[in-house]
Order: structure tokens, then C-alpha cells, then sequence
């Protein structure tokens, strides 16, 4: 969790003692991890329990989401080649893949950072839900 | 050792200190 730290200030909400913001947030399943910006605007959230690493990669995947959400292109890019380079494995890579190449196209306004998205989920994640999603990138020249 | 706030409120406004996101843990102690 060094990351939530470095990244994050991290908040605890226990429904033994705080059920109205749980009422608030409309939780209701848990644990349920949030992300807020520092305006207190939610972007993301999962529901569920995961081992460490998977939960560490679902966390930088979804800061970086919110980073992206933000304008933060770099940082978002950054944290995504995080999560494609050290949590190699984990559900969270090809999500990263998709947003990688979401956030090179918004940096600089060339498809082909969309279309190499593509290729490479094409190839190191065939059939998976986030290679069919980038899948009209696929009309995108190289 | 990780420092939990135990109020949104009290996280966003450090978060708006610290130039951070929040990172809002709702659990079940049962």
C-alpha cells in the first residue's frame, strides 16, 4: 500500500459507523475502493477483493484513469507503463494497454497511437474484452 | 505504516493540500 500514500490520501469509511456515507456513495457491496479527484468528484471504483499485486495494479490503473480524466496525459501514460511493466500478469495489463494508447492519442492527436494500441493488444491479448473494444482502431492506417 | 483518514471530508481537503487524488476504502469490519 506504499503506493495509496505516495499518490493517494488514503480514507477508511467503516459501515459499523459511518452507514450514511455509505447511503451517500450508493455502496453496496464491500470492500468498495473509490477514487476521488481533490475536488471530491468520484471518477472510478471496484468492488471486490484482490491478492496484493493485482490490487496494486488496479490501483495505479485506476489513479492513472483519473489522472487522464484530469488532463494529466503524462502522468497518466507514466502510470500505465507502470502497470504494463511491473504487473505483468495481473487482470489490470490490458485495461492498461487501452488507456495507454487512449492517453498518447490525447497527448498528440495522432491516430496511430490509437492503432498501435490496437496491434499490440491485438497480439499480446487476442480475444480479450479490451482488444474488442480497441477494435475500430483497427481502420486507423499505420 | 499507512496513515487512514476517517473522513472524506478531512481526505479531500489534504488531497487538495498534497496535490493528491482520495482513495476512499468503505469496508465491513464483520
Amino acid at each position: 500500500m506504499r503506493i495509496a500514500h505516495d499518490w493517494f490520501v488514503p480514507v477508511r469509511i467503516n459501515r459499523e459507523k459511518q452507514k450514511d456515507r455509505f447511503k451517500e456513495y450508493t455502496i453496496t457491496w464491500t470492500p468498495t475502493i473509490v477514487i476521488l479527484d481533490a475536488e471530491g468528484k468520484e471518477h472510478f471504483r471496484f468492488t471486490g477483493f484482490l491478492p496484493p499485486l493485482e490490487f496494486s495494479a488496479a490501483i495505479i490503473l485506476n489513479g492513472a484513469k483519473t489522472e487522464l480524466d484530469l488532463g494529466n496525459y503524462d502522468l497518466a501514460i507514466k502510470c500505465c507503463d507502470e502497470v504494463i511493466e511491473k504487473y505483468r500478469g495481473t487482470p489490470s495489463v490490458p485495461e492498461a494497454m487501452f488507456y495507454v494508447s487512449v492517453a498518447k492519442y490525447l497527448s498528440t492527436h495522432d491516430g496511430k497511437n490509437l492503432r498501435a494500441g490496437y496491434d499490440r493488444l491485438t497480439k499480446e491479448f487476442p480475444g480479450a474484452e479490451w482488444t474488442l473494444k480497441a477494435a475500430p482502431y483497427r481502420l486507423i492506417g499505420k | 505504516m499507512i496513515s487512514w483518514e476517517e473522513s472524506i471530508d478531512r481526505g479531500v481537503t489534504k488531497a487538495k493540500e498534497q496535490k493528491k487524488l482520495v482513495l476512499v476504502d468503505f469496508f465491513n469490519p464483520q
